[in-house]
C-alpha cells in the first residue's frame, strides 16, 4: 500500500521532465537556425567585398596604363628620400581609388588602393603591386569585415639609354 | 486473482494518463509548430546560399568576357556562337532563380603630379633634379570603365526575393 502510495503521481513528473528536454531540443535548434541569416549576409558581405576590391584592381590597373611615368616619379622620389607628395596625389588623394561604395542593401564599404614597384633585378623585371583594401562599414561607421585583393602587373623594365 | 489486480493497480491512473496526455499535447504543439518554421527557415536559407554562390558564379564570369560586349541583359550573352554568360532562367535545387546581368557606364578620374622634364637641371636617373608640378586630374570618358551588377531574383511563398553583387570592369585594351 506504501509502495502504491509512492508511485502515485510519478506520470506527470515523467511527462514534464520530457516536455522540458523537448523543450530544451526545440529551443536549441531555434537558436541555431537564427544564426543562420547572419552568417549567410557575412557570406554575401565578403563576396561583394572580394568582387569590390577586384573593380577596384581594373581600375587602378587602367590609371597605372595610362600614366606609368607618373607612378615611376613619385615612387622614385619616395624611396630616394624626397618626400611622398606626389605619391599621395597618385594614391591617397584620388577619389577613384580611394572612397566608398554603397550595395543594393545600403550597406556601406570603404576602399583603399596602394601601388608598390617590384625589382627583379636578377630577371631585369618589374612588377606593379596593386593592393586594395575594402572595409565594410557598420552604420556606426565601425569596421566590421576587412577584404584585401591584391595582384601584380608585370611591367616593361625602360631600356638603358 | 486479487493479488493479480492489486500488482497493476500500482501503475498509472487514468487521470494521471490523461493529464499527462495533455501536458505532452501542450508542449509538443508549439514545439511542432516552431520546428516547422525552422525547418522552412533553413530552407530559405539554403535558397538565398544558392542564389549569392549564383550570384559569384555569374560576376566572375561576366568579368572575363570582354568589355565591349558587358551590356546589360536578361538573356545569356554570347560572342561568336559561343555563351560567355549564362543568364536568364536557371533551375537549382528545385528552384527557379532569374539570373539578369544591369551594366552602368562609370566615369572615371584620377589626380597624379607630373615632372616637368623640360626643367634646366632635369636628369631622368636623377630623383633630386626632379620638379614636380601641381596635382592634376586625367579625366576619363564615361565608356572605359563599367560598374556590372548581376541580379538574382527568386520569389519566395509569393514575395519577391534579390541578391545583387557589384563589381567595376575597365576597359584595359584601351
Amino acid at each position: 500500500m506504501n509502495q502504491l502510495k509512492n508511485s502515485r503521481g510519478m506520470a506527470l513528473i515523467i511527462v514534464l521532465v520530457l516536455s522540458m528536454f523537448l523543450l530544451i531540443v526545440a529551443i536549441s535548434y531555434i537558436r541555431d537556425n537564427s544564426q543562420n541569416r547572419p552568417i549567410n549576409e557575412r557570406h554575401f558581405e565578403r563576396a561583394q567585398a572580394d568582387f569590390l576590391g577586384q573593380g577596384i584592381v581594373q581600375l587602378a590597373a587602367m590609371k597605372f596604363k595610362k600614366r606609368p611615368a607618373e607612378f615611376y616619379y613619385a615612387y622614385r622620389a619616395m624611396r630616394a628620400g624626397l618626400g611622398d607628395a606626389a605619391m599621395r596625389s597618385y594614391l591617397n588623394n584620388d577619389t577613384t581609388l580611394n572612397g566608398e561604395f554603397n550595395d543594393s542593401v545600403n550597406q556601406r564599404y570603404r576602399f583603399a588602393t596602394q601601388m608598390q614597384l617590384i625589382t627583379n633585378q636578377l630577371y631585369q623585371t618589374d612588377g606593379i603591386r596593386i593592393v586594395v583594401t575594402v572595409e565594410q562599414l557598420s552604420e556606426a561607421g565601425e569596421v566590421v569585415l576587412t577584404r584585401v585583393q591584391e595582384h601584380v602587373i608585370e611591367a616593361v623594365r625602360r631600356p638603358t639609354l | 486473482m486479487r493479488s493479480f489486480f492489486r500488482r497493476h493497480s500500482n501503475g498509472f491512473t487514468l487521470t494521471e494518463i490523461i493529464f499527462s496526455v495533455l501536458i505532452l499535447a501542450g508542449t509538443m504543439i508549439p514545439i511542432a509548430a516552431m520546428m516547422g518554421q525552422g525547418f522552412e527557415g533553413t530552407r530559405r536559407d539554403q535558397r538565398q546560399i544558392v542564389a549569392i554562390q549564383l550570384c559569384q558564379a555569374r560576376l566572375n564570369q561576366a568579368l572575363s568576357i570582354p568589355f565591349d560586349i558587358l551590356v546589360s541583359s536578361e538573356a545569356s550573352i554570347t560572342h561568336s556562337g559561343q555563351t560567355l554568360l549564362p543568364l536568364g532562367d536557371v533551375e537549382l535545387e528545385g528552384f527557379t532563380f532569374k539570373v539578369s546581368l544591369r551594366v552602368v557606364e562609370r566615369g572615371v578620374s584620377y589626380s597624379y603630379r607630373s615632372v616637368d622634364v623640360n626643367a634646366t637641371n632635369y636628369a631622368v636617373d636623377n630623383p633630386t633634379t626632379w620638379v614636380f608640378g601641381p596635382e592634376e586630374t586625367l579625366a576619363m570618358p564615361a565608356n572605359v570603365a563599367k560598374v556590372a551588377t548581376i541580379v538574382v531574383a527568386w520569389t519566395e511563398r509569393g514575395t519577391p526575393q534579390t541578391v545583387e553583387m557589384s563589381t567595376f570592369k575597365a576597359n584595359l585594351e584601351l
